[in-house]
């Protein structure tokens, strides 16, 4: 299927957020973190994203997705969009958190303000 | 106070912090991304122990058998010995291992083991393990330094004193002085494409060391899950096998018939890995099949994970659909040559003055030319606990640190910008399919030759013996990159040891070398000027 993506883009250490448009061909059965790793090859090799177990259990690829906050690892793309709208927004989990792209990490902003002061 | 370094996040790392910690010493943690993500909380099977004290001596036969002569028989002695008190340990800090109406424990069947004794936590053992382990650390005042990316070992008159490398929140370079690091950074089978390993087991530690001067040893023994779901990443659970689960060819005859006709499919991680290779090959085909509609119906409550496995990832109803299976690389049972001590050996013998290395990134001969299943979580652990008296006997000999000398990392502004950085993840794919074409289940010395010549014209562009990075390069470029020379130099290593040991033991399988040897040895390497070497029995004094 074609499908358009939009991904915020943003770091901490500047604050600028600016947003990664594409369409891309996948397989609709494929899981949003296969999504992520195509853009990071295909779009944007510096994309920041965590993962690592691929299985659910680590959690690290929470990000939101149309809205809805989703393990990527375990969503499917064909559930997160609607039949009329190929479209998916990707954004982080927890906007407030922001280190790096969709990387969220509450205990190293923390750590990075503390440094500061 | 004596400061320690610790490098990793998972299971080893922790329980070197609580163990270092509680005894007074001043302990940082490294982690190139979060803690509580580390590859440990992948270990849904569980933990090996005793069930009494009769138990004992048969876990260490079972361990002692499946590590087929690699294995240190007074140090496996000891594991086995200590593994009730580690499950102890875990439960006075909160993890609940399952029991049944009577409240005594239930345990999981995994091949090789004479009887079930792996003990668990529901589905996850290694998350809850992992969880209590990071709490307990943090209230002993460990500081976790996450999303730090360290790349070599800072050394000053022949002792390691510190670390270096890349921030990856800021790309900038960062250096920490301390008295002793602790390498916990886990195992390598990472660079297979077939592999159940978590994407960041690259085997960072284990590259630092050779780096630093460490010995690799049996860097050849890569353990392969049988049953890897196709394409996954994820394994189905081995206790399905004991469950009564049977594996069928894509004409599904059930061709373990055929090699194992007493055992069938009850075999260990390694011979049924390299049997379902074979007929593989044999057939043409890219799997075998799992039916699990085979299992009897008092049974089925069993499969609730292989249910949800089969479901998730391969949409399939495992009442009624068999499930695509094929090996994947699972645990590394080589890594850095430690000391009964965990004390890092350098090619001459000696110790690597001020590191240890724990857990998965190290060789600790417990686990020998094949992992008994349920003995790697135990493993982590108990090594962990080690730490502390091990390090505390040798800082009673040696003062720590007095020279330091400084080594920063360097952003180089002329290396790498020629590449455009698409082609890291194209020569990362290279390599993965180099390691599962040649270097997989199945060995052959010329396959191996193959790899290596093409690793080596890899090297010459990716250079895995340096540690700059391009200054244009953004934080996932400058892991990504720090990470693929780690996985091309432990690459090279590990085709260089497959081609040394001339023979098939455990997990290593030569098929021009079928027979076992008659004399169980040791494969050592050691990195000197850009090459890998063998380092001869006569060099290494252990």
């Amino acid at each position: 299927m074609n499908l358009k993506v939009k991904v915020q883009r943003a770091r901490y250490i500047d604050e600028s957020i600016h947003w990664l448009n594409c369409e891309v061909s996948i397989d609709e059965r494929a899981m949003l973190l296969e999504l992520l790793e195509l853009l990071q090859r295909k779009f944007a090799p510096d994309l920041a994203f965590d993962r690592n177990c691929r299985i659910g259990m680590c959690t690290s690829c929470r990000v939101k997705a149309n809205g809805k906050v989703v393990l990527a690892c375990q969503s499917k793309i064909n559930h997160l969009i609607d039949d009329q709208n190929h479209l998916i927004i990707i954004e982080p989990a927890q906007l407030n958190f922001v280190v790096n792209d969709l990387i969220c990490d509450p205990e190293v902003i923390k750590r990075i303000e503390k440094e500061k002061k | 106070m004596k400061e320690v370094v610790i490098i990793g996040g998972g299971l080893a790392a922790c329980a070197s912090a609580v163990s270092l910690a509680e005894n007074g010493f001043k302990v940082s943690l490294y982690c190139k991304s979060n803690a509580r993500y580390s590859h440990s909380v992948s270990a849904r099977g569980g933990m090996n122990a005793a069930v009494n004290h009769d138990d004992i001596e048969l876990h260490y036969q079972d361990t002692i058998k499946s590590g087929v002569g690699l294995v240190k028989p007074d140090k496996v002695r000891q594991f086995c010995q200590q593994a009730p008190h580690i499950i102890e340990w875990l439960e006075g800090l909160g993890v609940n291992f399952d029991v049944d109406e009577s409240k005594q424990p239930r345990c999981k069947p995994f091949s090789g083991n004479t009887i079930p004794r792996a003990r668990y936590s529901g589905q996850r053992t290694g998350l809850k393990c992992l969880t209590v382990l990071i709490k307990k650390a943090k209230q002993l005042g460990v500081t976790f330094l996450e999303r730090k990316m360290v790349t070599h070992l800072i050394d000053s008159e022949r002792q390691i004193i510190g670390i270096g490398g890349f921030d990856l929140v800021s790309g900038t370079p960062f250096e920490a002085i301390c008295d002793a690091v602790v390498l916990a950074t886990g195992g390598y089978a990472g660079f297979f494409a077939t592999t159940t390993n978590a994407v960041d087991t690259t085997g960072d530690g284990i590259a630092i060391a050779a780096r630093a001067g460490a010995m690799l040893r049996d860097m050849e023994m890569v353990q392969f899950h049988p049953l890897g779901l196709q394409g996954k990443g994820v394994q189905i659970p081995e206790p399905v096998i004991g469950f009564g689960g049977q594996l069928l060819n894509d004409k599904m005859e059930r061709f373990m018939v055929r090699y194992e006709p007493e055992h069938l499919e009850k075999v260990g991680r390694d011979r049924l890995s390299q049997c379902i290779a074979q007929e593989i090959r044999a057939t043409n085909g890219t799997c075998v099949w799992l039916d699990l509609t085979t299992v009897a119906d008092d049974k089925r409550h069993l499969l609730k994970e292989a249910k949800q496995l089969a479901d998730v990832f391969g949409d399939l109803d495992i009442a009624v659909d068999n499930v695509p299976v094929t090996p994947s690389a699972h645990y590394s049972m080589g890594g850095i040559a430690v000391d009964g001590k965990n004390r890092v050996l350098t090619a001459e013998g000696k110790l690597l003055a001020g590191v240890w290395a724990v857990g998965e990134c190290a060789c600790s001969e417990l686990h020998g030319a094949n992992r008994l299943g349920g003995n790697s979580l135990l493993e982590v652990i108990w090594a962990g606990r080690q730490i502390f008296p091990s390090m505390s006997e040798y800082f009673a000999q040696h003062a720590g640190n007095a020279l330091v000398k400084k080594s920063t990392p360097q952003r180089d502004g002329t290396f790498g910008e020629i590449f455009a950085f698409e082609s890291w993840f194209q020569w990362q794919e290279e390599i993965k399919t180099l390691m599962d074409e040649y270097s997989g289940v199945l060995r052959h010395g010329e396959g191996l030759t193959l790899a290596l010549d093409q690793l080596e014209h890899l090297s010459r562009t990716i250079k895995p013996d340096s540690d700059s990075v391009p200054t244009s390069a953004a934080p996932p470029i400058i892991k990504l990159i720090c990470e693929l020379r780690n996985q091309l130099l432990l690459a090279q290593a590990t085709c260089f040891s497959a081609m040394q040991r001339k023979e098939s033991r455990g997990a290593h399988c030569r098929e021009d070398f079928p027979q076992l040897g008659s004399t169980p040895k040791h494969i050592d390497v050691v990195r000197r000027d850009c090459e890998w070497h063998l380092v001869t029995p006569a060099e290494a004094v252990i």
